[in-house]
């Protein structure tokens, strides 16, 4: 069963197509890491997700529950986290925890004291009195102490200090077990250790969404050297992007890589050539896709 | 419940402030309403009851908005509150805070004005609690619920005032009058459509918080306002509020005799300067019997000439009662100078349409006034107090002051006789001869209680000239008015609104031949 399925999601702003026709399907149990540069669309997926907005046309089915409309009853399963979210600042933290205690049936109090000790938030001090690091602790501990099914965290990393950074990690990791993950983050070097699953949009498109192992195999650096100086400028395969040539070396990063018929696609184009081709990190695909704005890739379902 | 109370406690917590400052205002106001003789010094006596209703509407919009229902980044819409708990909640909240503290007030009000308290209060008093939550808590809460903050309200409510004030510009002198039975059909008709607009407002923003479907209803509940006063006016509500009588209308009226002279006068008044002339024609109308009391409400008035010259007024908003006791009075109206003068060259035919409300008496009861303090009727009491009247020179009389718990009966005419009980005049007056009377009359509510904070209403009792009149042995164009005195039995009668109805009468001829200034009388022909 999919944890989130979306069906033809378009939501308008407007004369601003903030998301249109996003298909996204997430799996349970899956760690699903959304990226795209500012103005992608994240923000507003997770936020017609989680029925903060209505979306302009299209369905949601969360968690199996039919239609886009996750509240009430429904969110005793479902933890959320935004680094814009306004929290009620009057409260002490304790009070905050104490406050969100009782509508959760699974509220865990030995792992709200662990958090608390671990995070060191001081119980007593007032939400509105606390740094935004550990302000963004107390939303995480009162998001995550009720063992959630899914977790959705919109850019929870957001200027945290690599000390909270590692201790929010941790905590996921601990959670990652038993709950589906979903969160957006520009920080992708912390994403890509932690993620199974990767998505990315820009101007409101879903453009990829696989694994990482898929991502990770299917992406590559390669390198052609000793071919023949190209006549003219020929344009790229579509699959090869950031195509950069000199005179008898070219390098670009290859989007579907198999090394057989990445070969015979590259001697096709140069003639003969030798190739090499690297791995690499998401950033450079997550840079790669923001850079040429590349149509749609289709990968499978995150499953 | 459990969450309810949860939210409720939480709310407590949060708006302490608040609410104690509500309730010291509470204080404030109790105090000042009680005593006000010692807030004399204090200028601004207005400043407590504002400081009252601008502190509940703070209450309501600070806890409307503690969950605020617009926007996407409220931490509360992530978690799994339910819409329904959330709003029972908040309107616990409001009847605790609010409700009750004014609840409590009022019982010491009553009981400041020496209404003695009993259980027959208390569902006035609810209802009274009922009214101000709808009049008050109800449109403050819906305007929060559209609005995320304190700030971004008051500029929603001075929008809505300037729109009111634009709306008071607009030419509304150019309509007829509407009359009473009219304006209150469609101040019915407006809660009728007011108060479901916003319900939904409220029970939209609760379920869904979708802001622009209750805004735009908010947007439509202005628009309908210059609708509705263009209706008022409208004759389909002026027929709708005064049917046409069936049989014969319950009130004959005819030209009043001026003094047994066999002419018949009326007087103009204004007319300078282009102004619209007052026509005042002096009538007698007496209802079916003493049990009917008829409250004119507007008027219409046809008049024709012989020799075809016609003019009919619009219908013009008049208040003139007529009971058995008080048949005479005059039908006032307006009429552009050039008609009026006019008119009065000519041989004039006059008819009049009247829309009038029809009250009936119940059984009198009379009322021993001995006492310090009486009962008067039903839960108003009176008592005695020493004042200077300087109408009797500066000569010590005494005075009646009554005090109403919650509303005053739909209709309740007080009766006194001259000549009998103890009543006496001042010394240089001469005694008033028995077989004179004077009635004032009060009216009210058929509802439980009147809406307005304090539930225990000054009530003060003017009987106005003796019937038939006794000229002032000081002044002889004036008249006695009759003043009770402590001991002098009244007769007191509530009665209940029996109709509205609308009947044409027939006055005759009317007019003068004489060109004759306008500030002066013009007399009219007999039949």
């Amino acid at each position: 069963m999919y944890a989130i399925q979306t069906i033809d999601l378009n939501k308008r702003f407007r004369r601003v197509h903030a998301v249109r026709d996003v298909n996204l399907t997430i799996g349970e149990g899956a760690v699903y890491a959304l990226m795209g540069p500012n103005g992608a669309g994240k923000t507003t997926l997770i936020k017609l997700l989680m029925n903060l907005i209505s979306p302009t046309k299209g369905r949601i089915l969360m968690l199996g529950a039919a239609g886009y409309r996750v509240e009430g009853k429904g969110l005793e399963t479902v933890g959320y986290v935004s680094e814009n979210q306004k929290l009620p600042d009057w409260m002490t933290v304790g009070r905050f925890l104490a406050y969100c205690r009782p509508f959760y049936p699974t509220w865990d109090r030995s792992l709200e004291q662990r958090l608390v000790k671990r995070f060191g938030l001081p119980l007593k001090r007032r939400l509105k009195h606390l740094s935004r690091g550990m302000k963004m602790k107390a939303a995480l501990t009162s998001a995550l102490v009720f063992r959630p099914r899914l977790i959705v965290l919109d850019e929870p990393l957001s200027g945290l200090d690599p000390l909270v950074r590692d201790d929010l990690m941790e905590s996921l990791r601990e959670l990652a077990a038993e709950a589906t993950i979903l969160l957006s983050s520009h920080d992708l070097a912390e994403i890509e250790s932690f993620c199974t699953h990767v998505g990315f949009m820009d101007e409101g498109r879903l453009l990829l969404s696989e694994s990482i192992a898929d991502v990770r195999a299917r992406f590559r650096r390669v390198s052609a050297t000793n071919h023949a100086p190209l006549a003219g400028s020929p344009a790229p395969p579509p699959a090869w992007l950031q195509f950069e040539t000199n005179a008898s070396s070219s390098r670009w990063i290859e989007t579907g890589y198999d090394a057989e018929r990445s070969a015979a696609q590259a001697r096709e184009f140069f003639g003969p050539v030798e190739i090499s081709a690297q791995p690499i990190t998401l950033r450079e695909v997550f840079l790669a896709l923001a850079r040429t704005n590349h149509p749609l890739i289709p990968g499978e379902a995150a499953q | 419940m459990k969450i309810i109370l949860h939210i409720l406690v939480k709310d407590l917590r949060r708006q302490w402030i608040e609410i104690s400052l509500f309730v010291l205002v509470c204080i404030a106001w109790v105090w000042q309403t009680a005593h006000p003789s010692s807030w004399e010094w204090f200028r601004q006596r207005e400043l407590v009851p504002v400081l009252l209703f601008g502190m509940w509407f703070l209450v309501v919009i600070r806890a409307v908005q503690g969950e605020c229902l617009v926007g996407d980044r409220e931490f509360w819409m992530t978690r799994p509150y339910r819409w329904p708990q959330l709003m029972v909640a908040k309107a616990l909240f409001l009847a605790l805070c609010l409700n009750l503290p004014l609840f409590i007030a009022q019982l010491f009000l009553l009981s400041a004005a020496q209404i003695p308290l009993s259980w027959s209060l208390l569902p006035g008093l609810l209802f009274l609690g009922l009214e101000f939550a709808f009049f008050l808590t109800f449109p403050a809460a819906a305007l929060a619920a559209v609005t995320q903050s304190v700030v971004q309200w008051g500029l929603a409510l001075v929008g809505m005032l300037v729109y009111t004030l634009m709306l008071s510009w607009l030419p509304w002198n150019k309509l007829p009058d509407g009359l009473e039975g009219g304006q209150n059909l469609c101040a019915s008709l407006d809660m009728a459509l007011i108060a479901p607009a916003l319900a939904f407002i409220l029970l939209w923003q609760y379920a869904r918080r979708r802001v622009r479907p209750p805004r735009l209803v908010f947007a439509g509940i202005l628009l309908t306002i210059p609708l509705i006063i263009l209706l008022a006016s409208s004759p389909f509500i002026r027929s709708i509020a005064y049917p046409q009588a069936k049989g014969s209308p319950p009130l004959r009226i005819s030209i009043a005799e001026n003094n047994g002279d066999p002419t018949r006068t009326y007087t103009r008044s204004g007319g300078f300067d282009g102004a619209a002339s007052e026509i005042s024609i002096p009538v007698s109308a007496a209802p079916a019997d003493s049990d009917t009391i008829v409250n004119v409400d507007g008027l219409r008035v046809t008049l024709v000439a012989d020799n075809g010259w016609r003019w009919q007024s619009p219908w013009q908003s008049r208040s003139v009662r007529f009971s058995k006791n008080s048949p005479n009075g005059s039908l006032s109206f307006s009429m552009p100078e050039d008609q009026a003068i006019q008119m009065a060259k000519l041989h004039v035919k006059a008819s009049v349409e009247l829309a009038f409300t029809v009250y009936r008496l119940g059984a009198p009861h009379r009322v021993d006034t001995r006492a310090d303090r009486f009962q008067l009727s039903g839960n108003t009491y009176c008592s005695w107090h020493r004042q200077d009247f300087s109408f009797f020179n500066g000569v010590e009389t005494r005075g009646l002051d009554c005090e109403a718990a919650l509303h005053l009966p739909v209709i309740m005419q007080i009766q006194m006789e001259s000549g009998s009980g103890s009543c006496s005049q001042p010394p240089d007056q001469p005694p008033i001869p028995a077989g004179h009377y004077a009635a004032d009359i009060e009216y009210g509510t058929d509802l439980p209680a009147d809406f307005d904070p304090n539930p225990a209403h000054k009530v003060r009792l003017f009987f106005g000239s003796w019937i038939p009149p006794i000229p002032n042995p000081r002044d002889p164009k004036d008249n006695l008015t009759a003043w009770p005195c402590r001991g002098v039995p009244l007769e007191v009668r509530t009665g209940l609104f029996e109709n509205r109805v609308r009947a044409s009468f027939d006055l005759g001829f009317i007019g003068s031949e004489e060109p004759i200034s306008p500030e002066s009388k013009y007399i009219f022909d007999s039949e």
